[in-house]
């Protein structure tokens, strides 16, 4: 069979100091910010502005971090696992009386009222599973005449 | 005490008000899904996208031609590169569930209501039974394909815009309905109503026009697919993703007819949990496996058959591929950049993986230029469901099961030359199954996106299955790839040619074969009957078994068959031109008149001609059965007026060779009543014909031949053709001892198709019955076994592609347990070419079996106990030796079982 070619390695990224190209920016703003944070008030540790401390250590930690998600992950790690950490594991079923409000709301507007579809149409759902019921019962009926009759004509 | 008792109380009833009111606030998040309705036959998403599913046909070409399959899929990639709108995303699924025998029922259903043979249904229904005993310990598999495309919508909404300018609206009227103090009070109730709960909504106006764009989309899709696709109706689309978001329903509800009634309290009907590495999705546990490494450097379009090819991939899973269509533009731009990026990067430390990094991306790049390719992100992943789990029990059976199965996917993704997959980890597979899900579509990056040029990418779609099998199937043999098929030979629509022949070397399986179809025909069609020709007691025990006629010519034992006798005669009709033919052959054989002699055939037609316009008269309805016989044609000849004396001494000539069989009991004789008796199963013994002079034996083999072909067309009282099957077992020692028989068979293929009849022969090589032309030309369908020797005749004739040919050097056959062979159904580019296997029942094991230590077996148990029928001893050694003999690597029975037994 004909051989296609496969690039696999077009879009790996860039990588410098273990931080891919496209997480550079991030880091360079979380430096800068923890550079001009501190400098305000104006303090010094070990003769040295607090600004080159936190920018020093920030900017390590920042790299040390971005090293941490990158290196032996699977892409969209961190997306996944901060996700993981808001978002309950367990999604339950949607309840017809839950608290929650539910998906009541129709999708069309209609055109000459588009007010209408704001409201929850309980009299249209009521209607319409009475009306369901009153089928499916009448069917019953009859069915159940049916073999009534059959039963009938049987012992005859 | 009592006070105690008050206190239990108090804390049950505080218990059980503290679990009501869970009941409506359960932990855990709401369940939601992006599918709010369906608009005509496309789901609608909650941003106005629309999508619609196909189904899609998938052709059995696992052994056809390279070339084939690869034009496929430039096709295909054709159709994937073309200019979209951005943000359209198509799917494919790949779905596997196992098969517990869903044709067996096929079989069932397929069967005539009257009609059919009892004690050949009986003993179909064994072997159907040990189909369904090993479909229940290790499922067959089915698999369907389906396509989903997502169309974007054109305008993109904003939900929170929208909602606000509700809110006002609902406000408005709830003033204008109840006044502006209770409307004031109902605030609440008015935000809850009209809060943004990011759906679009449209006008049914503004909706019929998403759906004409949309459709536009959906057209060009289906007129540029190499493959055959069926858009699902409304109710279908409806029913797979109802059933692909609960699991655990056994049907799906009455779809509502109201337009833009929202879907998802249907649709999440069924809680998702779980924190490990598989999801509890209602009573089912599920695991998904992505592939993280495209394959390396190259991909070939065969590259996913070690996926859908296998027989042990039996669970259900369904594997996806999701193409992307970003806009071109930007990923040009982008990629742009980053060979600017790589550039600047590596080239100035001269490193290689920089340079052969910057050369993929030129590649790329000249690729992509002018629009001839496209650049696809490409997702492929592998969605797998347990088994059903009700208790904890089940759950870790089911679970151990499915991490078996996730793992041997895994090692199947990494058979592919460089690719890599891996189990999705517990958080990944929390985010990533709500957009597997049927219908779920999410153009959103999951990071699991490989990018490369369609034509390249195109190869991760699967787009082959096994052959489906027939519609009314009499015959299951199960693929090498675990489907479970039924064969029809008399389905005209997909074997046209009334020839099948079966080729494979000694203890091939091939006699075995042809009496599983003389059986499964007789048990499925209506008023069915086989004749077959047989050479060394192959088909005894069948025959005695199904109350069949063994006929086994004796010097003895006088039953002539008469080869100027037709059906027909006794109405008074004028034989065709086959009967002729068949006459006129058998006076050359007997008057040794070769082929080349053209005087002596012209002199034998016109007296033939004139022997049967002279008695055919004499029959009629009400009269007695007057027939021809050999003394008619001698007379006839000796006075017939030739004009020409070369021609009136070769007469003489022949007169005085078929002299010596004028009073022959066996040649010049009306046919033996018996013959005339119906029977839907006989079976003429040729090696029995040893016994007789050389010359009677062969006109012997003739005349029984001849009255095998004249079965063909039987008609029943209403006119109607019955069907008929004619077997010819070892045809290459007809073709050495009897070859005047191939003439018969010549006019047998001929007429097969108009009369409702099949001829099936069985030989050891495609060579013995590659002289007669009419035979290899009207056969299209070979079964060819295990083969010993050069089979490029075969590979030839058939014109199979190197996949198909090398098929054959890898059948093979377990005595006891199954024989292979490759299926060859027609030619062209519509031809079915499939690895089957061919497994037995005990007890059709034992009845069919021609191991020499097997019928030993078989003759110890009948002599031991004489009161035993043939089916009770089948029955008995199928009961103690289920496989066999050879199988279990036994010679011969244990006879004190037999001592036992008595």
């Amino acid at each position: 069979m004909r051989a296609r070619p496969v690039r696999r390695n077009i879009y790996l990224p860039v990588v410098r100091f273990g931080v891919a190209d496209s997480d550079w920016f991030t880091v360079l703003l979380i430096s800068c910010a923890s550079y001009l944070a501190p400098v305000p008030f104006g303090i010094t540790l070990l003769y040295v502005p607090l600004q080159m401390w936190t920018w020093l250590l920030v900017t390590a930690g920042s790299i040390a971090f971005f090293n941490y998600i990158r290196i032996g992950r699977k892409p969209h790690w961190l997306q996944h696992r901060v996700r993981s950490l808001f978002l309950h594991h367990r999604q339950y079923r949607a309840i017809p009386n839950g608290r929650r409000r539910g998906f009541t709301r129709s999708w069309i507007l209609s055109s000459e009222a588009s007010d209408a579809c704001l409201k929850f149409d309980a009299a249209f759902e009521s209607t319409s599973r009475t009306v369901l019921l009153l089928d499916h019962n009448s069917r019953v009926q009859e069915a159940f005449e049916e073999r009534w009759n059959e039963s009938l004509l049987m012992t005859n | 005490m009592e006070r105690i008792i008050a206190y239990d109380e108090l804390t049950d009833e505080q218990e059980r008000r503290l679990r009501t009111r869970a009941l409506v606030r359960p932990t855990g998040r709401r369940r939601d899904s992006t599918i709010v309705g369906i608009y005509k036959d496309a789901l609608r998403h909650k941003d106005g996208a629309l999508t619609v599913a196909y189904q899609v046909e998938t052709p059995g070409t696992m052994f056809a031609d390279d070339a084939l399959v690869d034009i496929r899929y430039d096709d295909l990639a054709r159709m994937l590169a073309f200019e979209k709108s951005p943000g359209t995303l198509v799917q494919f699924r790949y779905s596997t569930t196992p098969d517990r025998g869903q044709e067996i029922s096929t079989v069932i259903n397929s069967r005539a209501a009257a009609g059919t043979h009892t004690l050949a249904s009986l003993l179909q229904s064994s072997n159907l039974d040990y189909l369904r005993g090993v479909a229940l310990s290790l499922p067959y598999r089915r698999s369907v394909l389906t396509m989903w495309i997502r169309v974007p919508p054109k305008k993109r909404g904003n939900p929170t815009m929208t909602a606000l300018a509700d809110f006002q609206r609902a406000l408005r009227q709830e003033m204008r309905d109840r006044g502006s103090v209770p409307a004031l009070r109902n605030l609440a109730g008015i935000y809850s109503r009209t809060a943004d709960d990011s759906v679009v909504r449209r006008t049914l106006e503004e909706e019929q026009q998403a759906y004409n764009h949309a459709n536009r989309v959906w057209r060009l899709f289906e007129n540029s697919s190499p493959l055959t696709l069926r858009r699902f109706s409304r109710q279908e689309i409806w029913e797979a993703v109802f059933f692909g978001h609960c699991q655990n329903s056994n049907s799906a509800p009455t779809l509502p007819e109201r337009p833009g009634r929202d879907l998802r309290d249907y649709l999440c009907g069924e809680t998702i949990e779980g924190e490990l590495n598989y999801l509890m999705h209602g009573e089912y546990p599920i695991a998904i496996v992505s592939m993280f490494t495209p394959p390396n450097e190259f991909v070939t379009a065969d590259a996913l058959r070690s996926l859908i090819g296998r027989r042990d991939f039996n669970l259900r899973h369904t594997i996806v591929t999701e193409y992307l269509f970003p806009e071109q533009r930007k990923e040009t731009k982008r990629l742009d950049r980053r060979i600017k990026q790589v550039k600047r990067t590596f080239t100035r430390r001269d490193n290689p993986e920089g340079a052969a990094a910057l050369r993929s991306l030129r590649a790329v790049r000249e690729e992509v230029a002018g629009a001839r390719e496209s650049l696809l992100p490409t997702r492929f992943y592998v969605l797998l469901y347990g088994e059903r789990a009700r208790n904890f029990s089940e759950l870790k059976q089911s679970v151990e099961i499915l991490d078996e199965q996730c793992e041997r996917i895994v090692s199947a993704i990494r058979q592919i030359p460089g690719a890599n997959a891996d189990r999705e980890e517990p958080e990944a597979l929390r985010a990533l199954y709500p957009t597997a899900m049927a219908g779920e579509l999410s153009p959103n990056l999951t990071g699991r996106e490989l990018t490369e040029v369609s034509n390249s990418v195109a190869v991760l779609t699967p787009t082959e299955d096994s052959w489906h099998g027939a519609i009314r199937p009499h015959t299951l043999l199960s693929t090498v790839t675990g489907r479970l098929v039924g064969i029809d030979l008399f389905d005209r629509n997909q074997i046209p040619s009334p020839l099948i022949q079966i080729i494979a070397a000694p203890r091939g399986g091939k006699s075995i074969l042809m009496a599983q179809f003389a059986c499964d025909i007789l048990a499925s069609l209506s008023d069915a009957s086989v004749n077959a020709i047989d050479i060394g007691e192959t088909l005894l025990p069948l025959a005695s078994v199904l109350g069949g006629r063994y006929i086994r010519p004796r010097p003895d034992e006088v039953r002539a068959i008469n080869i100027w006798s037709y059906p027909e005669l006794k109405d008074g009709e004028m034989p065709d031109d086959v009967q002729k033919a068949l006459v006129v052959g058998d006076l050359k054989m007997l008057a040794r008149v070769s082929d080349d002699d053209k005087t002596a055939e012209d002199i034998i037609s016109a007296v033939v001609g004139q022997v049967y316009e002279n008695i055919v008269s004499q029959n009629g309805p009400g009269r007695p059965l007057f027939e021809p016989v050999l003394s008619h044609f001698v007379a006839q000849l000796r006075t017939y007026p030739f004009d020409a004396e070369i021609v009136r001494e070769r007469r003489e000539t022949l007169a005085l060779a078929l002299n010596n069989y004028i009073g022959h009991p066996w040649l010049d004789a009306p046919t033996h009543p018996d013959y005339e008796d119906k029977s839907p199963f006989d079976v003429f013994e040729l090696g029995s014909l040893r016994d007789f002079p050389n010359d009677i034996k062969l006109s012997l083999a003739y005349r029984i031949a001849a009255h095998v072909a004249r079965c063909i067309g039987r008609r029943r009282a209403d006119g109607t053709r019955a069907p008929t099957a004619n077997l010819f077992d070892e045809m290459w020692e007809i073709k050495d001892e009897y070859p005047f028989i191939f003439k018969v068979l010549q006019h047998a293929g001929r007429k097969g198709p108009k009369e409702n009849s099949i001829t099936i022969l069985a030989t050891h090589a495609f060579e013995d019955i590659e002289d007669v032309a009419s035979l290899s030309k009207t056969g299209n369908v070979i079964f060819v076994g295990k083969q010993l020797g050069d089979f490029s005749k075969i590979v030839a004739h058939a014109k199979l592609s190197e996949n198909g040919a090398t098929a054959i050097s890898h059948i093979k056959t377990a005595p006891g347990r199954f024989s292979q062979f490759l299926m060859v159904i027609g030619t062209g580019p519509d031809q079915v070419v499939e690895l089957v296997q061919h497994e037995l029942s005990p007890l059709m094991l034992w009845t069919l079996t021609t191991n020499a230590d097997e019928r030993n077996a078989r003759s110890i148990v009948s002599a031991y106990h004489p009161e035993w029928s043939e089916t009770e001893v089948h029955a008995w050694l199928a009961q103690h030796y289920p496989r066999g003999l050879t199988a279990v690597g036994l010679r011969e029975i244990d006879e004190s079982l037999l001592a036992i037994a008595a």
